[in-house]
């Protein structure tokens, strides 16, 4: 082959590469995020299940004998019946409650609506921690106040509520996140609902709960599926409360289970693989499901033309605003105020003791050096997760939203998974990473592990805030952008990005606030330098230090009402809403 | 967090300002180079900034703990992990096998984890770290150097040892049947579900109470007491021992007697009595005293300063006082009432030590085959 030849082969060569990039170099970035976020996304699922199968690692006695020898513990399988138990109870009770309570939000004209709705909001930025801590002192079974009153009355012999058993967890479930979360989602969609369906309702001579029940729920059952199916998904991912107060009546679920068995000698890793990968196969079809749900969009009636004619409820009115009231600040207010008293008993659930009451808890906690470097490991974590979070996601948003590339869907779909990945799981998956693969070593022990877990357990609902955010935007602005010359990194950073800053705040801060009360995601990847606030209050809990316990979680609850007081605001200021698919 | 604590850790503060303070004053022939040495390292241990411990759950023991070292030490922040159970060894386990050594100084009691950790090379050698020339001469230990360190290549050094008993209610149950009857009350089915342990079968001190009574009260007495006598298990000791000041349980196997100071001076009313302090009723125990250096420790010069800085005199008594376990050190006056010292010439087993451990594992396994976990 001569010279020329040669090169004029390389010349033909370099054409083509050319080409193929003009042809598709457009999609290099889009493609590079498919496989980054591939990469940090599955992995973790990855490594779970090969963990479960294949022997070897840094983690021993991993092994696909597992698999026998787990399924051969009658505990696992108890487990997982245990955990469907309390998702179930849990659901059932929670779903028509919030369906009413959205309803009565969205489509009555019960007063202080909105302001009745911050409370769900509030209800929802709460700590679970630090709900049950308050808890414990109106519903422990030795000193709380609910039974020792209705004891004293004579109304009961012995304590009749018990926080320590199945019914106590399914309770503080529903009083977090369970019927606050419904609300939140629901009854946005029910205010968008036309109003003259159920007009039509009415003049062919049905009651305000008859339309309710046949057509308001039934035209509603697409958003609701949507909302039920994430509850469920979120409530498999349960674990803090469960521990705090399962573990000490022998009643486990999976999650507490996984992390039971990882503190065994010898730590059965293997075991607790095989657990979590079956939890994973179980969750298939909820996945399926809820995807099916969100794409088949039948938002036919949930128009933007809101009639804006609401249901009369008469004399119903204001017992009803009451009842709602009730609720709010019964299942918020309440445990709020009893943690808060709980920091400052001399002994949490000692009652009538000489000195009851002292700042010691407090004056002790700020002056100390373990609170004080979990605060600032706290605002580490939090302020990481929420900057990385910003930035990334509005990137993937943006691809999801306005790409024109056929890596757009498995984009979308990566973009979704994280939500179905139960925390501990989440975190038992990075655990392996960071310990087995010798690229990812170093960030063993530092807050980086745990801001990368937590920007990726945010992303989905982070994620679609931006999008539907976006989607609003409308096309046209950048394509302006681009007439005048703009690529679209300059669209991107200088008009699709300021544009979009008010659902950015919205979920840098939802990120941060998720984020500092996490436990079940980063319990098993902080060590002593990096653990956070949430993680030593579950650790004050787990020994018994209560009045400790209460004052950390008091100070997570009280950052945590800030930042839904800002969040409520921004929204309400930009019309940001959490819109499922 | 409360009176006690800050009261005791006023008393600390000051103790531990005279542990350096005391140093300082002594004659140097008596020091030798150990002052010049400690300096060294106390120089070298700045530099380096922090020092990583894995420690025990006592609250009390806790904030002593790391009130002394910050006033001592305010330039070396303490890393204070608690280290309880078997997670912690499991994590450390795990690191240490990934190439990850994270950690300085274990400050806790020993459990079979531990013990494994130090199997497995996981500790150096402590009398080489020892710069302060009276705490390697015997004559400043209550107790042989051969019983304080709890394995053959002295690397795990105990400081602290009182004996360790059940404890019950004596409104509830009648002391003179407790001193008829001794352990064998634990029998008795009139406390069937009234009987609350630190769960056994994992890392903490309930372990070594399942010793205790298996090695005097025999294996069909220790099955009856879990299965027949229904114990309530508890996870932790703190736990186990507040259920029991709240009358959850009338006998406990396993009491946190600083949480019961604490208990007592915040005002709660309560007669709780120990079974016995003789061989026949208890064991002796090191509680959460057992210390021990990490090998390839992240903070070499931190690490051994804390080993020396722990063992001086004056942190001993504010340690002691904290905790509410005697110190070894004979220049330490004990803790315990009489009524709970050590028996002049009795022979306690002590669970916690080397060569119960092969046992203490197997009475593991058999609870286990009882009441799964």
């Amino acid at each position: 082959m001569s010279v020329r030849t040669a090169a004029a082969g390389d010349g033909q060569a370099y054409a083509r590469i050319v080409r193929a990039w003009r042809a598709h170099g457009g999609e290099a970035p889009i493609v590079l995020l498919v496989l980054v976020l591939g990469f940090l996304v599955l992995y973790p699922i990855g490594s779970v299940v090969l963990n479960s199968v294949i022997p070897g690692g840094a983690l021993d006695s991993v092994g696909i004998a597992a698999w026998g020898t787990a399924f051969a513990d009658p505990g696992l399988a108890e487990s997982i019946v245990n955990t469907l138990k309390v998702v179930g109870a849990t659901q059932a009770i929670a779903l028509p409650l919030a369906i009413v309570i959205a309803w009565l939000l969205g489509r009555t004209d019960v007063p202080y609506a909105g302001l009745i709705e911050f409370g769900f909001w509030v209800m929802f930025f709460l700590p679970a921690l630090g709900v049950t801590t308050g808890w414990l002192l109106f519903f422990d079974p030795q000193y709380g106040l609910a039974n020792a009153w209705l004891v004293d009355l004579g109304i009961v012999e012995t304590a009749p509520f018990d926080l320590y058993s199945f019914w106590g967890i399914v309770f503080v479930h529903l009083t977090t996140y369970a019927i606050a979360v419904k609300v939140m989602l629901l009854t946005p969609a029910f205010r968008n609902l036309d109003g003259a369906i159920e007009e039509a309702s009415r003049i062919c001579g049905a009651g305000a709960l008859a339309t309710l029940v046949r057509v308001v729920v039934p035209i509603m059952t697409p958003a609701i599926l949507v909302v039920f199916l994430m509850s469920v998904i979120r409530g498999l991912e349960a674990f803090e409360i469960e521990l705090f107060l399962g573990v000490p009546i022998d009643f486990r679920v999976y999650s507490t289970k996984m992390y039971l068995m990882m503190a065994q000698d010898p730590p059965r890793y293997a075991e607790a693989s095989v657990l979590a990968t079956s939890i994973l196969v179980l969750m298939l079809p909820l996945i399926v499901l809820q995807r099916w749900a969100s794409l088949r969009r039948s938002y036919v009636v949930l128009t933007g033309r809101s009639s804006g004619r609401k249901v009369r409820l008469g004399r119903w009115r204001w017992p009803v605003f009451a009842a709602l009231v009730l609720v709010v600040c019964a299942i918020s207010l309440l445990p709020l105020g009893l943690l808060v008293m709980g920091s400052f008993m001399t002994l949490f659930g000692f009652f009538g003791l000489p000195e009851m009451w002292t700042l010691d808890h407090w004056r002790e906690a700020l002056g100390d050096v373990t609170f004080v470097n979990s605060f600032q490991n706290m605002l580490w974590l939090g302020f990481g997760t929420a900057i990385l979070a910003v930035l990334c996601y509005a990137v993937v948003a943006y691809c999801s939203v306005r790409a024109r590339s056929r890596w757009r869907a498995p984009l979308d779909i990566l973009s979704w998974l994280p939500l179905t990945i139960p925390g501990v799981i989440l975190g038992f998956g990075y655990l392996f990473m960071v310990l087995q693969v010798p690229l990812f070593t170093p960030l063993y022990g530092t807050v980086a592990v745990m801001v990368l877990v937590g920007f990726l357990a945010a992303m989905t609902l982070g994620v679609q805030v931006i999008k539907v955010h976006m989607l609003q935007l409308g096309a046209e602005v950048e394509e302006a952008g681009r007439v005048a010359g703009g690529s679209w990194m300059r669209t991107f950073r200088s008009i699709v990005i300021p544009l979009t800053v008010p659902a950015l705040a919205v979920v840098g801060v939802l990120v941060f606030a998720g984020t500092i009360r996490q436990v079940s995601t980063i319990i098993l990847l902080s060590t002593g330098a990096t653990r956070p606030l949430s993680v030593l209050q579950i650790e004050f809990l787990t020994e018994g230090n209560l009045g400790p316990a209460a004052v950390v979680g008091t100070v997570i609850v009280l950052i945590s009402l800030v930042a839904a007081a800002v969040v409520r605001l921004v929204s309400v200021r930009f019309g940001i809403q959490a819109r499922e698919g | 967090m409360n009176r006690k604590r800050l009261l005791i850790s006023r008393r600390a503060a000051l103790l531990s300002g005279a542990a350096t303070a005391a140093l300082a004053a002594l004659p140097a022939r008596a020091q030798g180079d150990g002052k010049a040495e400690f300096d060294r390292l106390v120089a070298a241990a700045k530099q380096e900034g922090a020092v990583a411990v894995g420690g025990g759950r006592d609250a009390s023991a806790r904030d002593f703990i790391l009130k002394a070292w910050k006033k001592d030490f305010p330039d070396i922040e303490m890393q204070f992990t608690v280290a309880g159970g078997f997670n912690w060894p499991n994590q450390v386990r795990a690191e240490r096998a990934s190439g990850k050594y994270l950690w300085d100084v274990y400050l806790n009691g020993p459990n079979v984890l531990v013990y494994r950790m130090a199997q497995e090379g996981v500790f150096q050698d402590l009398l080489p770290a020892l710069v302060l020339p009276d705490l390697k001469d015997p004559k400043t230990w209550r107790r042989s150097f051969d019983d304080m360190f709890l394995d053959d290549e002295k690397r795990m050094f105990s400081f602290f040892a009182s004996v360790s008993t059940v404890w019950y209610h004596a409104n509830k149950v009648p002391p003179e049947k407790v001193k008829a009857q001794g352990l064998k009350l634990l029998l008795d089915p009139a406390y069937q579900g009234r009987i609350g342990w630190q769960d056994p079968r994992g890392g903490g001190p309930g372990a070594n109470y399942a010793v205790m009574v298996e090695e005097i009260l025999g294996r069909d007495a220790l099955k009856t007491i879990i299965v027949d006598q229904k114990s309530v298990f508890y996870d932790r000791q703190s736990q186990a021992t507040e259920a029991f000041i709240r009358g959850k349980c009338d006998i406990l196997l396993g009491i946190e007697i600083s949480d019961l100071e604490t208990y007592r001076k915040a005002g709660v009313k309560f007669d709780v009595r120990p079974f016995g302090h003789d061989a026949k009723t208890a064991h002796l125990s090191i509680s959460g005293s057992f210390l021990a250096l990490f090998d390839k420790p992240p903070h070499p010069n931190a690490a051994k300063l804390l080993a020396n800085w722990v063992l001086t005199r004056d942190v001993q008594k504010g340690y002691a006082e904290a905790y509410q376990w005697d110190s070894n050190r004979a220049d330490v006056a004990p803790i315990s009432p009489p009524d709970q010292q050590v028996v002049a010439g009795d022979k306690y087993i002590e669970p916690q030590q080397g060569r119960w451990l092969k046992r203490k594992a197997e009475v593991q396994e058999f609870i286990r085959t009882l009441r799964p976990s």
